[in-house]
């Protein structure tokens, strides 16, 4: 990488150092203090309000749709797994001269 | 340098304060809001534009004080909440300057008449408020880098940290912004 451009010409140094001595105007503490007295007080939740959160009304109609889609995947992979196994149950049943 | 019983009593506050002591909450807020002011002037440019990130610097530091662990100093955690305010802010005058479409005021107009505080030194009020504009034109992200590194002294490393940006990237990015300025500076014949 090059050398960064250098912005060290004296007026513009001259510039940042009066810049640097502008100070703060005092801040309205009272009003400051109102504000932070009528902001709610945060707290950890625990593990149990975080849980019964997840079943709350906002969330109950996402739950549903997540719900109904690990179903369907759960469904799917069991019905593929045992129409894979069929063949063999099969062949199983050749090898062992099933009753049926 | 932060005298060790100073960081001591931050710690207890906090500690109490998480546990929603409001008079533990205050004594932060009246211990550091001098501090965070003089934080947050340097990037903006009126007393009211400053009460409001103030105000939203320590609001923020309410709802984030459950996250608050005792492993860093606690002045440190509410610097890092005041610069990212301050860089919001930045984010949103850019947005604002981008998509409003009836002429509003810029940030890089100088400030109202009525907006400007008696200073207790004008000239370095103005040349702050100079300095200010200028680095309005740049990005925001650039501004807040270069904001930290000419205004509050502040080095790559200490910004980097103060992001979570990698060193690398943030020199890339100091790079660029200074390239930027020095063609702003270019532009007002200052060099």
């Amino acid at each position: 990488m090059k050398t960064p451009p250098d912005n060290s010409d004296p007026q513009w140094e001259n510039l940042l150092q009066q810049a640097k001595a502008d100070l703060a105007p005092p801040v309205d503490l009272p009003a400051l203090l109102r504000a932070v007295r009528q902001a709610p007080v945060a707290r950890r939740e625990s593990w149990g309000e975080e849980f019964s959160a997840l079943f709350s009304s906002g969330r109950i109609i996402p739950a549903c749709f997540a719900g109904a889609a690990a179903f369907a995947l759960i469904a799917t992979w069991q019905a593929w797994d045992a129409w894979q196994a069929l063949p063999w149950v099969q062949l199983l049943d050749g090898s062992l001269g099933g009753a049926s | 340098m932060v005298a060790p019983a100073s960081l001591d009593l931050d710690a207890d506050c906090a500690a109490r304060a998480k546990q929603g002591d409001r008079a533990a909450t205050e004594i932060l807020v009246e211990r550091h809001q001098a501090a965070v002011a003089r934080l947050l002037w340097r990037f903006v440019r009126s007393q009211a534009d400053l009460d409001d990130l103030v105000q939203d610097t320590f609001l923020r530091m309410v709802r984030g004080l459950p996250n608050w662990r005792g492993d860093q100093p606690f002045i440190h955690w509410l610097l890092r909440i005041a610069t990212n305010t301050g860089r919001d802010y930045f984010r949103r005058q850019s947005v604002r300057s981008r998509w409003m479409v009836e002429p509003t005021a810029s940030p890089t107009d100088p400030p109202q008449p009525e907006a400007i505080d008696p200073a207790g030194d004008p000239a370095a009020r103005a040349a702050a408020g100079e300095v200010k504009s200028l680095l309005a034109q740049l990005s925001p992200d650039e501004r807040t880098l270069l904001t930290l590194h000419h205004l509050e002294g502040w080095g790559l490393a200490q910004i980097a940290a103060q992001f979570g940006w990698t060193l690398t990237a943030t020199k890339l990015r100091a790079w660029r912004a200074r390239r930027r300025l020095r063609a702003l500076l270019q532009a007002k014949d200052y060099s």
